[in-house]
């Protein structure tokens, strides 16, 4: 069971309740809720299925790395397919459905694809559906193409507005957390003119969940109290709901903010889009916790550990009542804590290193939790729902040594920062083996029209995952890029963090060591896209071992999460298969957006008539009024023609008699519809315009036009007659036709043939 | 997307604003010249991966011509000045050949 | 080569897939190749597997900086047409188009070739009358096209919005045997190939300079050391400039980039491909349901692979007025490619003042779909020094004034 806690919910409104609907069914949660948080409240872990195999989906993250819970959002003419329900703010009225399934969310047609897996591993389009031939084009493709997608194609446009903001500015800090925070501070406080983008609703990032200590004081203290003076500052923009969505050379920046999502009633643009340039940029983005590799990892009830505490901390939700939490590294403890803490049942922290010690392990022990040191999760148990799990040694192949029943599991493989808009533009990256992951290169930073880089990663973007050094981090990186910029003000005293102290973590990218192929086959690295360990293994067995080839061949990371859960334990999954270090595998190249923006919002105020407005010369008006015919040049218009009759008698009265040598096309001094825009050209045998024109005419004006065309061209072979007559005619009517000389004859170019063209003989060899 | 400096007009311009003239520097020919000649001048592009001389136009500003060296496997910008000269101007050649030592002129040329 | 079908999919099935081959081999070089192709693209490939199974030239080294297929190939929108105007251009695309018909069978590897269809839109009298003057071209070409009027393209494409408001649609040319294929799956299905006659497929390799004796090519310095060859053949698309600088000539070409984007996926609405020149931008639903898209290109040189934002806002603002559905879907990813631009915008195969050495470049945006086609063409100008194919497509043909305009049919502003 998931369900609402009494006492918990840092980010909720209990005075304000939303009611919203999910399939129909009609469900209530809070104001600041997430429609995440609040499905969860009202029990429903299954949210969605999986692309290929449909087997069924929780949610698992509770932030924009979230890949399984996509629904459709409606609200009034609004629609919106694949929205993420993590980063989809309640309001009333809000109406989801859930994607990807016949007939229902809970008995999917589909999820026989799951039993067959074993038949539908990496790669099998490329394997398969090769012969007979027309089958793929009849048979296979349009059943392939049926099952594609996953949310429902919107009818139409929606009426919403919205806009683009532009904006030169010095510093430019993307990220709203502790550390953004800090950069923020530094650089504001020295005058440089600072704007701060934060992606979610609230400032602070994680820090308000973990609650360490800065500057003596509790971190949401510091956090309230460094927006204040942020605020204060007339050289200093904040702007939540604000995601930075690439960065692009020479400083340009892309934000997308929304903002009226939250409350479609509110008036006023939808979204915006900004358009910055900026001397410097602070990426201060923060890190997204790894899933663990073990079988079962998808089953609905397997969260992040990060996840599992922000939904308890900040949405006063329990993912559920026995959680079991299998982690790599010290951090996962706080999620035993804050849910022992907040009542709940941990009957097990299974840690897959041998010795642990630290605090947080101590306080994990003082508060009764049972932890077992060097356990992995042999298997998951449950289809929809977890109910329990299986324990096995970490060294061993997987033989289960006790079962332990539960309905949520919190998994925690370590932190990977995130290093997306560092890398946008050219910005390197290095591997921190002690740490296992990624970070920037300072050394190697995107750079700007001077040469120089222009992006300082800071805080955990930066591979500082602790409050201390994440903190001096973006402090620092604010104050050396308003430097910079030439900013001269005194920075002031750095904030100082303090938490728990953490032990190292242990590299695990599978659970246990020695899984067999039973367990690599059902353990999962791209939830979204099913993509297993052993598809991975299998893509390395078969030659695809550079990082881009593997991605490729299995669809790893190509999900609409764009692989923020999947690629690192894709590319560790990779290098242990090829048996080379990971930073030699490389990763794969990060693209804008960060996270998908809407296309409307980058068409943005430029729509309807406002798209390429037409531009009108001073005789317009006269054209107008004499009958004008207009047609588009770029932005102008000119008179085509000026119409005398409004209606054509006869089959055509051209203004003189034959096709137009240069089109082929009868040229008239009139237009027949009256000017209503669209083309009704009658004078061309077309087959389009057939449906227009009564036989007799259809045929007075296809043999004039045809017989002339003949007696222009010729083949000097056969006198051109038949194979002309035929290609064209053919060729009108739609009916495939090669040109070729129905006397068998060698047909050359001809010499003097209109329009420039010539009869072509078919290469040696051609089918 | 690019941000130059226009010499003519002492702005730093967004690439929305520019248009793009393709290489600088190029010998226009006579009606003389020799149809190799006129190949050179009409098709033949250096087209460098690194640093490249170039032409461009102020269209929604001063609408005057400008050239610029960039580099375009870096996008780097060395410089732009006036497109009333034969040859770059001393002191971006001597910053380009700061910056890439295996870069000079007269090679270039 | 173990063959692929779907009993071998069920016999690999029972027992782990544990039987599956590499797809292709990771060889050392050799010292010396009959044949060297710089660039393990499509093109490459293509040229390497022709001049195989063609002509029966099997020491072949293909040699890639990177991966392969990793260039354009596995970049771009994937369009498959052969409505071009000039004879020339007509004749290798639609040669092309034929080969992709039966690649899968071929090369036994499904590349995915869908023929659904291939329309472009006419939002203007000038393109109403340069489509109409195409399809009677194509007629006497040989290649199936058909120009038709805007009822029928909406009854195509319901999604379209054909009544404008700038540009209504008044018609398109409709190529009802062009379409899409998968990009990756042609590399690698070539590449299979190619490694199964023996022919080496070196990645990571990067050319360092070009050696020639006499004014003939003799061979590549390589990160990979000195490898020596009869014949060069230079496929590398946008760094062809790069490439014939070290062999000591130029080029007409100019590198720029050409950006795309992808939408996330959703259920099938479009089953054909669109292409709107009036607003530059193209679009197509792939098989996995993402509505892919395409722009024009940057106006500058440019070798980084990414492009300048204000071209994405220009094609979807576009496309969302085209397909106004659009504007409820969400960008994915955006991402750009290094196109070589020609004078004309027509590809250059040909033989260059290097004995021996062969280019193959400046296909500009619109080189996918000419894959087999050019390595068919350029399998045999390597082997016999000349073919049909490539007769019009010298790199002289500025200098006479003899060129293949095709910036219409390119179907992009470049």
């Amino acid at each position: 069971m998931s369900t609402r806690l009494a006492n918990t919910g840092r980010l909720l409104n209990r005075g304000e309740p939303r009611r919203f609907t999910f399939n129909g069914r009609k469900l209530n949660g809070y104001a600041g809720d997430t429609l995440a948080s609040a499905l969860l409240a009202n029990d429903q872990m299954l949210m969605g299925r999986s692309f290929k195999y449909h087997r069924p989906r929780g949610v698992v993250a509770s932030g924009a790395e979230e890949p399984n819970a996509l629904v459709n959002l409606a609200w009034g003419e609004t629609f919106e397919p694949n929205a993420r329900v993590t980063t989809t703010e309640l309001f009333d009225g809000l109406q989801a459905t859930s994607q990807n399934h016949w007939p229902s969310l809970d008995y999917d047609v589909g999820a026989i694809n799951t039993h067959l897996s074993r038949f539908l591993p990496a790669g099998f389009y490329y394997k398969m559906f090769i012969h007979p031939r027309p089958l793929w084009k009849h048979v296979y493709e349009p059943f392939i193409r049926k099952s594609a997608g996953l949310g429902a194609a919107p009818k139409d446009r929606n009426a919403d507005s919205y806009e683009h903001f532009h904006a030169s500015v010095d510093v430019l800090v993307v990220g709203g957390g502790i550390a953004g925070l800090a950069a923020a501070l530094a650089a504001g406080r020295q005058g440089a003119r600072v704007l701060v983008w934060e992606q979610t609703a609230h400032w602070g990032g994680r820090a308000g969940v973990d609650q360490p200590t800065v500057d003596d004081m509790p971190a949401v203290d510091w956090i309230a109290r460094t927006i204040a003076e942020l605020e204060a500052l007339p050289n200093v923009t904040l702007r939540n709901r604000c995601m930075g969505a690439g960065l692009y050379d020479h400083g340009y920046a892309l934000g997308f903010e929304r903002l009226t999502d939250h409350d479609p009633k509110k008036a006023g643009p939808k979204q915006r889009l900004w358009r910055v340039r900026a001397r410097r940029i602070i990426t201060a983005t923060g890190a997204i916790e790894r899933p663990l590799s073990f079988a079962g990892n998808d089953i609905p009830g397997v969260m992040l550990a990060s996840a599992v505490r922000d939904y308890v901390i900040d949405y006063g939700v329990s993912s559920g009542d026995r959680t079991v939490v299998v982690t790599t590294n010290d951090d996962a403890y706080r999620t035993a804590i804050a849910l022992k803490e907040a009542g709940l049942d941990v009957p097990c922290i299974l840690d897959a290193r041998t010795k642990v010690s630290g605090e947080l392990i101590d306080k994990a022990r003082n508060l009764g939790i049972r932890i077992e040191t060097g356990k992995a999760v042999a298997k998951v148990k449950g289809g929809k729902r977890v109910t329990g799990v299986a324990v096995c040694d970490q060294a061993g192949e997987g033989a289960v040594l006790e079962e332990i029943a539960c309905d949520c599991i919190a998994m925690s493989g370590g932190w990977s920062p995130v290093v997306h808009l560092w890398s946008h533009c050219g910005g390197k990256l290095n591997w921190d083996d002690a740490q296992a992951m990624f970070r920037p290169d300072p050394s190697r930073p995107p750079l700007g029209a001077d040469g120089q880089g222009f992006v300082h990663a800071a805080g955990t973007a930066n591979g500082h995952l602790h409050t201390a050094e994440a903190i001096a981090d973006g402090f620092a990186a604010g104050r050396d890029a308003a430097k910079a910029t030439g900013a001269t003000d005194d920075a002031g005293t750095p904030p100082l963090g303090t938490d728990a102290g953490e032990g190292a973590l242990a590299q695990v990218w599978m659970m246990p060591q020695g899984a067999g192929y039973a367990l690599r086959s059902k353990a999962w690295l791209d939830y979204q896209n099913d993509v297993k360990v052993s598809d991975v293994q299998l893509a390395a067995q078969e030659g695809y071992e550079s990082v881009e080839h593997a991605k490729r061949y299995t669809t790893l990371g190509m999900a609409t999460d764009q692989g923020k859960l999947s690629n690192i334990n894709g590319l560790a999954t990779l290098s242990h298969a090829l048996s080379a270090p990971i930073p030699s595998v490389g990763t794969t190249t990060f693209r804008p957006p960060y996270t998908p923006i809407s296309l409307a919002a980058i068409a943005g105020p430029a729509q309807f008539d406002l798209f390429q407005p037409v531009r009108k010369t001073p005789i317009s008006a006269w054209h107008e009024a004499n009958g004008a015919h207009f047609e588009p040049v770029g932005q102008w218009r000119r008179p085509y023609t000026f119409l005398r009759w409004t209606r054509i008698h006869g089959c055509v009265t051209p203004r003189r008699a034959g096709p137009s040598a240069s089109t082929g096309t009868w040229k008239s001094g009139c237009r027949p519809n009256g000017g209503t825009g669209r083309s009704t050209w009658p004078m061309s045998p077309n087959s389009s315009h057939r449906s227009r024109w009564s036989v007799r005419k259809r045929v007075m004006c296809w043999t004039s036009w045809a017989a002339w065309t003949c007696h222009q061209r010729r083949c000097p072979s056969c006198n051109g007659l038949m194979a002309h007559w035929a290609a064209l005619t053919c060729a009108s009517s739609g009916f495939p036709f090669r040109a070729s000389c129905p006397l068998k004859l060698p047909f050359p170019p001809v010499k003097a043939a209109p329009f420039g063209m010539r009869c072509w003989r078919r290469a040696p060899g051609s089918a | 997307m690019l941000m130059l400096h226009c010499p003519n007009c002492g702005r730093d311009v967004d690439e929305t604003d520019l248009h793009a003239g393709g290489e600088a520097h190029l010998r226009r020919e006579g009606a003389e010249a020799s149809a190799e000649a006129f190949e050179d001048y009409l098709f033949m592009r250096k087209n460098p991966k690194g640093v490249h001389f170039e032409r461009w136009h102020h269209t929604f500003g001063c609408g005057k011509w400008f050239h610029a060296a960039r580099d375009t496997a870096t996008l780097e910008v060395f410089g732009t000045y006036s497109a009333q000269t034969s040859e770059p101007p001393k002191e971006i050649i001597d910053r380009i050949a700061e910056k890439r030592p295996n870069w000079s002129w007269e090679s270039d040329t | 080569m173990k063959r692929y079908s779907v009993f071998a999919i069920a016999r690999e099935a029972l027992r782990q897939h544990q039987g599956w081959n590499r797809a292709w081999a990771s060889p050392e070089p050799r010292s010396k190749y009959d044949v060297i192709i710089v660039g393990a693209g499509g093109h490459g490939l293509a040229t390497a597997y022709y001049l195989g199974k063609n002509f029966g030239i099997t020491n072949v080294a293909v040699i890639e900086k990177g991966w392969l297929g990793g260039g354009n190939t596995g970049r771009n929108t994937t369009i498959i047409r052969s409505n071009y105007l000039q004879d020339p251009s007509a004749a290798i695309y639609e040669k092309s188009r034929s080969l992709y018909e039966t690649m899968s069978q071929d090369l036994n590897y499904n590349v995915m070739f869908s023929p659904r269809g291939v329309l472009m839109l006419a939002q203007t009298e000038h393109e109403v009358r340069g489509y109409k003057r195409t399809a009677q071209a194509n007629a006497l070409q040989g290649v199936t096209t058909e120009f038709v009027d805007a009822k029928r393209v909406k009854e195509i494409c319901p999604i379209m919005n054909t009544d404008g408001p700038r540009y209504p649609v008044l018609g398109g040319l409709w190529q009802a045997r062009g379409g899409t294929a998968r990009h990756d799956a042609v590399a690698w299905g070539y590449a299979r190939a190619c490694s199964d006659m023996g022919m080496h497929i070196i990645q990571q390799c990067e050319v360092k300079g070009v050696t020639t004796d006499g004014g003939k090519v003799t061979g590549v310095s390589t990160t990979k050391g000195d490898i020596g060859c009869d014949k060069l053949g230079m496929v590398v698309a946008g760094h062809a400039s790069h490439l014939a600088q070290m062999a000591g000539f130029q080029l007409p070409i100019e590198s720029v980039a050409l950006q795309a984007l992808v939408s996330e996926p959703i259920k099938p609405c479009m089953d054909i491909v669109v292409m709107a020149n009036t607003v530059h931008g193209y679009l197509s639903q792939s098989d996995k349901g993402e509505m892919v898209i395409g722009g024009g290109t940057d106006g500058y040189n440019n070798y980084t692979q990414r492009g300048s934002f204000h071209h994405v806002e220009e094609t979807v603002r576009a496309l969302v007025e085209t397909f106004p559905m659009l504007a409820q879907l969400k960008m994915l990813r955006q991402w750009g490619g290094i196109v070589d631009v020609t004078g004309d915008r027509s590809p250059i195969l040909s033989k260059t003042p290097v004995d021996g050495c062969f280019v193959n470049c400046g296909w500009g945006t619109g080189g996918f779909k000419a894959i087999p086609g050019s390595g068919w063409a350029m399998a045999e100008l390597m082997a016999k020094g000349h073919s049909p194919l490539t007769e019009e497509f010298t790199m002289n043909r500025f200098r006479h004034g003899k060129f293949i305009d095709e910036s219409v049919a390119a179907g992009v502003a470049h």
